[in-house]
């Protein structure tokens, strides 16, 4: 019963911040959404500790009273938005302190409304309550995203946004009808009972339309479209939340329902998860490597990190149509886990993106530079997301990707051969697109921060206030908690997939929480290890050097090698160029278009103005939705044919409509 | 005494390097510079004067030191000399992991110069590093699908069990001579002894270091080789690895595995950047060829 109370506090506490947010009482309203967060984050500490709550509030009439649940897998991503929500309520107070009073109005108010809409869908047993709260999410984040709204670009990704939205809510909508048709009941508990005896063909399809739901909203491949439009227009901690949590309640829909509900599945259900995996991480990067709008790289950057997660999933989603319980199980840890790396190191880099254009750097990494002398607070934060990000140690990220390929593996060892390519697939999609971040996130950071100033709004950027430069360090500085001590979080999540999955709990982390030890033998990890080795090892140079500095003077400051000539700012490597030889090198799935125009006078040989002009084409727009929108466009306009303006001949249609339902409704 | 072997790796790196460098050269007609001269040149350079751009961070000065350290780290992951790794919890993924570190902690560092050459070198390092990461996982590949893991004593029972000349060594052998000619920079992937600036890869991440922290990052960089040798040769010759004679064999192993590199060096020429894919999507598809026909002569 507490903790309905609790649940009850936290929607109070967001609906006095939406409140305060609309009388522009900033400070309030922040106030109160920590407060929130914070009843959201205890009762998820509380359900994963396993405390179990069932409600259900009589709305309307009796059949659509609304059910409400709390258990393990809810409570973790309740603890996630809880996390998240803060540090977002808190920087947001910051960033909005000198908006426009009507944008900051905006912002306030239907940023408690979308963190609570998050939460309701997490704690939604039903599947009219599921939708409410669905569509009051997608709104709420409309809203948000639209903030800036009298500019075009933001209008159009706005509109591209809600229409991806909304085909997934259908294709969500469609799911649960067929699934209510066959079982009966719009209950989440029946379903659960009732689902895995409902006719295969009909499970795989509510499988399949739901994956598209879903998968939309989680920006996997090839629905990922509204991600990079929609992420760079919004205000940056509203993109944070956005990739922090938004698209990870839709991994939590996914596990949902392919694992609780809808029962074991056959091959091809976790074969299309995990191509669809392979094909975000991959696709993802690629796209995040050759960008120079900061927070379109950290977009698609989201999309690779889904596509990871999902490598997890459908790892998981094979192990179990083949019985392998424990190999599942540590597949869906691995994507929990990493889920949980993400959201604390995506929504920091926003945070850090937010910053950097507050101080009057822009977004362009090609006009910033030198940064971390400037803002040292928010660069050191971006320096430590960077590698956090890109899946390298110390980092949880890593932890999480070791899972994966430990699963993966064994999958393989254990498997059909059919499997084991699969999982091969697996492997080397997810070594790629590391690789890739990495090159990814040395672009960010070093062309960002370090070097010289290539613009005057970064020569002249300033640090911001303190409620925007510590929810970040906080942020990873969590994350390098996670990923120095990951029993902490792999042992509850252990326990978690091993009830959704329906196995005991294989004892995954239980050594202690520094050391993984994987349920079969041979196989562990201790993350603490090794930087603390190299840590050692670095301390060791320095003391080597520290040695012989007493006979030597200090390092000299001198000009860089420039040829023998001084070196312009404009000669600095920027984010362009750096992506020059991926351009090159991956140039079968950019297809790069280039147009030089060289003016002259004169003489061909007095050049007075060059031209230059590259872009990458990007695929799916072009070869996907280009066709498909001109297709509808193509039918809207025959079927504008019926709209004559005729008075009689729309009276004529219904007539005939009348006679044909007449006829045929026997 | 993981960390010992770590050590004596570090400290015979240099050998390893002036080895390689004396082979070329006689193979070049030249009688070449003395095995130890690497040595020579870390002491020369640890007496010289430390510069550091005037647009550079405390990430300029960190980086060689960093990077060493992680050297060193992921030496304490591998089975070296015969013996075990550190705490028995070392894991193929680490040692990649870490390597990947260094990459990251360098390229930063090269960026951090403030010249075009040093983000030059980030740059290319940073794709030849995207490449190599899945042709160095697929190597291990088919000895880990066959243990069901990455941890070291079920990749080396794995490597046992598989034939010694059968199809599956070949490839991984094949694919193994591609991947280290990649991670340890050389030709056909990248020219080590270049001094044309826009030829660089791994040098130009280097090019504004003089004095000690040169001395630190070419001692980084040579472990690292020695590292990838060591790696490799557990992996595809992991015969005599344990036993008395373990440490004297797994010398001998990494000796010749670096003769070989020697030899395929001097027998190529500078591949253009755009088939670098060709080439390394070329060990990969090798090492998954082995590792698919592994899964299917278990079966």
């Amino acid at each position: 019963m507490s903790a309905l109370l609790v649940l009850v506090l936290a929607l109070i506490a967001f609906g006095a911040a939406a409140a305060c947010g609309a009388l522009l009482r900033p400070r309030l309203s922040a106030a109160a959404s920590l407060l929130g967060s914070a009843a959201l984050g205890a009762l998820g500490a509380a359900g994963m500790a396993g405390a179990r709550l069932r409600a259900a509030l009589p709305l309307g009439l009796p059949p659509f009273a609304l059910a409400w649940r709390l258990d393990a897998l809810s409570g973790f991503f309740l603890l996630l938005l809880a996390v998240v929500g803060a540090a977002v309520a808190v920087y947001g107070y910051g960033y909005l302190a000198h908006a426009e009073p009507w944008k900051a109005r905006s912002v306030s108010t239907f940023l408690p409304l979308f963190l609570a809409a998050m939460a309701l869908v997490l704690l939604a047993e039903d599947a009219v309550a599921f939708l409410l709260a669905w569509e009051s999410m997608s709104l709420a984040s409309y809203a948000l995203v639209m903030t800036d709204g009298e500019r075009d670009e933001v209008v159009r990704s706005g509109f591209v946004y809600l229409v991806m939205t909304h085909i997934g809510g259908l294709c969500l909508l469609a799911a649960f009808l067929l699934l209510a048709g066959a079982t009966g009941s719009l209950d989440f508990a029946v379903w659960a009972a009732a689902a895995p005896h409902v006719a295969p063909a009909l499970r795989s399809a509510v499988f399949l339309l739901l994956l598209l739901g879903f998968g939309g909203k989680a920006a996997l491949v090839p629905l990922h479209v509204w991600l990079p439009r929609a992420h760079p227009v919004a205000p940056s901690h509203v993109s944070g939340l956005m990739s922090g949590v938004m698209l990870k309640i839709a991994v939590y829909g996914l596990v949902l329902f392919s694992f609780r509900l809808l029962g074991p599945g056959p091959f091809w259900w976790g074969a299309a998860v995990l191509a669809a995996g392979v094909c975000s991480a991959v696709l993802g990067v690629l796209y995040a490597v050759v960008e120079r709008d900061f927070k379109r790289l950290l977009a698609y950057s989201s999309v690779e990190n889904i596509g990871i997660v999902a490598i997890g999933l459908g790892a998981a989603l094979l192990g179990r149509s083949q019985g392998l319980v424990a190999v599942a199980t540590v597949a869906l840890v691995a994507a929990l886990f990493h889920a949980a790396g993400h959201a604390l190191y995506k929504t920091a880099l926003f945070l850090t993106a937010g910053s950097l254009q507050h101080a009057g750097a822009g977004r362009d990494l090609d006009c910033m530079g030198g940064l971390l002398r400037r803002l040292p607070w928010t660069g050191a934060a971006l320096l430590a997301a960077a590698p956090a990000i890109a899946g390298l140690p110390p980092f949880s990220g890593f932890v999480g990707e070791w899972l994966a390929y430990q699963s993966l593996l064994r999958l393989a060892h254990l498997g059909t051969t059919g499997t084991a390519l699969l999982a091969f697939a697996g492997i080397l999609g997810l070594a790629l697109a590391g690789g890739l971040a990495a090159g990814t996130f040395i672009k960010a950071a070093g062309v960002g921060l370090l070097g010289r100033p290539r613009s005057a709004g970064a020569a002249q950027a300033s640090e911001v206030g303190a409620s925007m430069r510590l929810p970040p360090l906080l942020l990873v500085g969590a994350g390098l908690a996670l990923g120095l001590a990951p029993g902490v979080l792999a042992s509850p999540l252990a326990s978690l997939a091993a009830g959704v999955l329906g196995g005991e709990a294989p004892g995954l982390g239980v050594r202690s929480a520094v050391l993984l030890a994987l349920p079969w033998p041979g196989v562990r990890l201790a993350p603490a290890l090794w930087p603390a080795l190299a840590a050692a090892g670095a301390l060791a140079a320095v003391a080597a050097l520290a040695l012989g500095r007493a006979a030597r003077p200090a390092p000299a400051v001198r000009a860089p090698w420039g040829c023998g000539g001084t070196l312009a700012v404009q000669s600095q490597y920027s984010a362009t160029v750096y992506a020059k030889p991926f351009r090159q090198v991956f140039g079968s799935v950019y297809r790069p278009v280039r147009a030089l125009e060289v003016q002259s006078a004169v003489h061909p040989f007095f050049r007075t103005r060059v031209l230059y002009q590259g872009e990458i084409t990007l695929v799916f727009e072009r070869f996907l939705y280009a066709p498909a929108v001109s297709g509808l466009m193509a039918l809207a306009a025959i079927a504008r044919r019926l709209q004559s303006g005729s008075l009689r001949l729309y009276l004529g249609y219904m007539l005939a409509a009348l006679v044909l339902l007449l006829a045929f409704a026997r | 005494m993981a960390v010992l072997r770590a050590v004596a790796l570090l400290l015979l790196a240099p050998l390893v390097q002036g080895l390689i460098q004396n082979i070329k050269a006689r193979l070049q007609g030249r009688r070449g510079p003395s095995p130890l001269q690497p040595y020579f040149t870390l002491a020369k350079l640890w007496r010289r004067q430390d510069v550091r751009p005037a647009a550079s961070s405390f990430l300029f000065v960190l980086a060689p030191r960093l990077a060493l350290g992680l050297v060193l780290a992921a030496a304490c992951a591998v089975p070296l000399f015969g013996g075990a790794p550190l705490g028995n919890a070392g894991d193929f993924v680490v040692v990649l992991g870490l390597l990947a570190l260094e990459r990251f902690v360098t390229g930063l560092g090269g960026l951090d110069q403030g010249t075009p050459f040093g983000g030059l070198g980030a740059s290319r390092q940073a794709v030849v590093g995207a490449l190599v990461e899945p042709a160095f996982f697929a190597l291990a590949l088919p000895f880990a699908a066959r243990s069901g893991g990455t941890a070291w004593p079920g990749l080396m029972a794995a490597s046992l069990q598989t034939p010694a000349a059968g199809a599956v060594r070949l490839f991984a052998l094949a694919a193994g001579l591609i991947v280290l000619l990649a991670e340890t920079g050389r030709l056909p992937v990248d020219n080590p002894d270049t001094h044309l600036e826009l030829t660089m890869i791994h040098e130009a991440v280097a090019l504004e270091y003089a004095g000690p922290q040169l001395a630190l990052l070419s001692l980084a960089q040579m472990g690292k080789q020695l590292l990838a040798v060591a790696v490799a040769a557990d992996l595809l010759l992991p015969w005599g690895a344990t036993g008395p004679a373990g440490a004297a064999a797994a010398v001998g192993k990494w000796l010749a595995l670096a003769a070989t590199l020697a030899v395929a060096e001097s027998l190529s020429a500078k591949l253009r950047f755009l088939r670098l894919p060709s080439y390394l999507g070329a060990a990969a598809a090798l090492a998954s060829a082995a590792a698919v026909l592994q899964v299917w002569g278990v079966r």
